[in-house]
């Protein structure tokens, strides 16, 4: 007797599995927090990669295809941020919900206008992204534009949710916008503000905020500073006197420091993405860190 | 026949290459608008070894593991490589979504004798219940680096217990596997594979004159891969293989006269272990990278003596079993943003025993390999790399020490895929 309401507890626990969450997985965290800003209670979301990490390099191992092969709705950044290691995720999972092309495939960049679309595409100008540069969630106006497509796309596969999804997505838009304009006055003074960046992933911030760039330290993306390229960027710094040096949690602090050291610019670290840093735990605390990081350093 | 194929797939090739080619020089875009999508890989390295006979000669006599003396029509090139400067290959791979439901792909190596179809597979990719179904000319995907294209190796040249048990190229053949991912809260994936049965080394087939016919396929395998959550940056698979399969051997005994002398039919059989283990930095470029990777396995060859026109005929119906075994272990770590090193360790041979038709047996001696290398990755697409071995053979005719070094240089143009964990 015992054992059979054990096994009818079983069966009802399976038939319950209609009601649980919509299981959805992104890249990278600043989606991951974007999806449950949207999603609430009804989703379960988990992000494939961690702040610390690389976007562009993220190994592709075998417990991560388990995470897609669960997944009702996978989110990417797209524009060939992720080439390296999500196809491998998609295609391992066997998750047919999840394919490219599938309902439950949803590229964010579909979604803004890119930036730095190149004429020519050669390998000889480093690790160029053909569809443009894949860094745009630096610029908030990018994420209110994701949110509501993904607002969109969780009603879609959850229409039972859709109010809901409608809702979050319109508070978290207006909390956000709120932000913007707060950042925009804060950040109003810096407009024109010259800069230098590790790697080419702050045009979108910039082209919001008005900043304007002095090249990288990386002498081509995805090439890592030679000491010769690094001689002629602190020549151009010390003429144009150019007082901040952007760079990410994953890159080297050497060669920023080094620069600091010879024109006198300070270095910010700026988060790209939730958990970059410890004080970014969630989307809007990233781009505070960021906004408020460069402030400090221009006063 | 094979000629005929060779020039059909070089006529086949120029067609596919001469745009990609052009798209290559001037806007890979150009070739990202292509369907399918086209990469070549070229491979090219430099060696050199410190030994009279050349070390491909010494493989060829290891005890235990020698091609036993006097194989004919083994196979047709001696892929060996050669002192000095050697162009391994150059990779052509083509590949793109069939329709909804397939995915195929196409991969031929071209070299100086010609080209070859290295693989040509098609795999379906919307089956049900985690299943895939894969069809064509492909490598096994038994072990970690039997499925790896030489490009993909962290050393230059393959490792020994491969090299000498399967070949070179490991087990690439005709035939199917249907794979099946687990639903299991950790990662587990299950594999059966069938393949023809017609490869360099294990399950050789000739199926005519002296020799029995067997229907194909000849060759079956099974596989096994676990990967437990490990946290953040830490990745590990273990997995298990066996593989069974139809083998024949034609002898010359008489060393020369006539041809083949004697036949043998049986079976070749093999099963093992892998293990690898990945830590993904955070540091960029590479730096602080580290892997682990090792693998065992241990074959059984069970041949009878079906025919012989020679010296001993009275050997007919007797049996020789040979039970061989050999392992790898290698480790790199990221040492510089974009240099790595690494050192790997080889052993043959542990077990290694050959029961004679004669009925008496033979216990062979181990072989032991230490290789290691450094290599430069400018960009994902191009790498250099210096390797030295240094290793002690037990061959038929005594221990014999050899060192090789290797300088190597791999591009990869085009839209080249990204590479499997």
């Amino acid at each position: 007797m015992n054992k059979l309401s054990a096994l009818f507890g079983i069966l009802l626990l399976g038939g319950g599995v209609y009601a649980a969450p919509l299981k959805v997985v992104t890249t990278t965290p600043d989606l991951a927090d974007l999806a449950r800003q949207v999603g609430g209670d009804r989703v379960k979301v988990d992000s494939l990669s961690r702040g610390s990490q690389d976007p562009h390099f993220v190994e592709a191992k075998p417990s991560l295809i388990v995470k897609v092969r669960d997944a009702d709705l996978f989110v990417q950044t797209g524009l060939d941020l992720e080439i390296g290691w999500a196809p491998l995720l998609i295609q391992g999972a066997r998750n047919a919900r999840v394919q490219r092309g599938a309902q439950g495939f949803f590229d964010a960049s579909a979604f803004i206008q890119p930036l730095e679309v190149p004429t020519v595409v050669s390998r000889a100008a480093g690790d160029v992204h053909p569809g443009g540069n894949p860094h745009f969630l630096a610029d908030p106006h990018n994420a209110l534009a994701v949110v509501k497509a993904l607002g969109e796309k969780l009603a879609e596969l959850d229409p039972a949710g859709a109010a809901v999804y409608k809702k979050n997505a319109g508070d978290y838009s207006a909390r956000l916008s709120a932000k913007i304009a707060e950042w925009e006055k804060r950040m109003a003074p810096a407009k024109g503000a010259r800069f230098v960046s590790y790697h080419k992933n702050l045009v979108y911030l910039a082209d919001h905020f008005g900043l304007v760039s002095d090249g990288e330290i990386e002498p081509k993306p995805g090439i890592p500073p030679t000491p010769k390229h690094t001689a002629d960027l602190i020549a151009v710094m010390k003429e144009r006197r150019t007082p901040l040096i952007l760079t990410n949690p994953h890159f080297a602090r050497r060669t920023p420091d080094a620069l600091a050291r010879a024109t006198g610019a300070a270095v910010v670290t700026v988060a790209l993405t939730p958990d970059a840093v410890p004080e970014a735990v969630d989307y809007i605390s990233a781009v505070e860190f960021n906004v408020a990081g460069i402030l400090r350093a221009l006063k | 026949m094979k000629q005929q194929e060779r020039i059909t797939w070089m006529a086949a090739l120029a067609v596919v290459l001469a745009p990609a080619v052009a798209g290559a020089q001037s806007n890979p875009l150009g070739t990202a608008k292509m369907n399918p999508d086209v990469s070549a890989i070229v491979d090219m390295f430099y060696t050199n070894d410190d030994t009279k006979e050349g070390i491909n000669h010494i493989k060829e006599e290891i005890a235990g593991f020698a091609e036993t003396p006097g194989i004919v029509e083994e196979h047709e090139h001696a892929h060996g490589t050669e002192e000095g400067f050697n162009l391994r290959h150059l990779e052509l791979q083509f590949s793109a979504a069939v329709d909804p439901y397939f995915k195929g792909s196409a991969i031929a190596a071209v070299d100086m004798e010609g080209a070859e179809l290295e693989t040509a597979e098609v795999e379906t990719t919307s089956l049900p219940w985690g299943l895939t179904v894969k069809g064509g000319k492909f490598y096994s995907n038994f072990g970690y680096i039997n499925s790896k294209h030489a490009h993909q190796w962290d050393f230059t040249d393959q490792t020994l217990v491969y090299e000498l048990l399967l070949g070179e190229h490991g087990l690439n053949d005709k035939g199917l596997q249907v794979s099946w991912l687990a639903p299991t809260p950790f990662y587990m994936l299950l594999g059966a594979e069938s393949f023809q049965g017609n490869n360099e080394k294990m399950f050789a087939y000739h199926g005519d004159g002296s020799l029995p016919r067997h229907e194909g396929p000849r060759v079956g395998t099974g596989w096994l891969k676990v990967s437990p959550n490990l946290p953040g940056a830490h990745a590990l698979q273990v997995g298990l293989f066996a593989t069974k399969g139809v083998h024949q051997e034609e002898l010359d005994l008489d060393a020369g006269v006539d041809g083949a002398d004697q036949f043998r039919d049986g079976t070749n059989a093999f099963h093992g272990a892998d293990l690898i283990y990945k830590l993904n930095s955070p540091k960029a470029y590479g730096q602080s990278d580290f892997f682990l990777q090792g693998e065992y396995m241990k074959r059984k060859k069970n041949m009878e003596i079906v025919e012989d026109t020679g010296l001993i005929p009275a050997v007919v119906g007797t049996r020789q079993v040979d039970v061989q075994d050999g392992y790898y272990a290698q480790a790199g770590y990221g040492i510089l943003p974009r240099w790595r090193a690494a050192a790997r360790w080889e052993e043959l041979g542990l077990t290694n025993k050959t029961d004679l038709p004669d009925g008496t047996s033979l216990v062979n001696g181990s072989s032991r390999k230490f290789s290691g290398m450094v290599d430069f990755t400018p960009t994902e697409f191009s790498r250099l790399r210096l390797q030295f071995n240094n290793g002690s053979y037990a061959t038929e005719d005594g221990r014999t020490h050899a060192s090789e070094i290797f300088m190597q240089w791999m591009v990869s143009i085009g839209a080249h895929g990204a590479h499997s964990f």
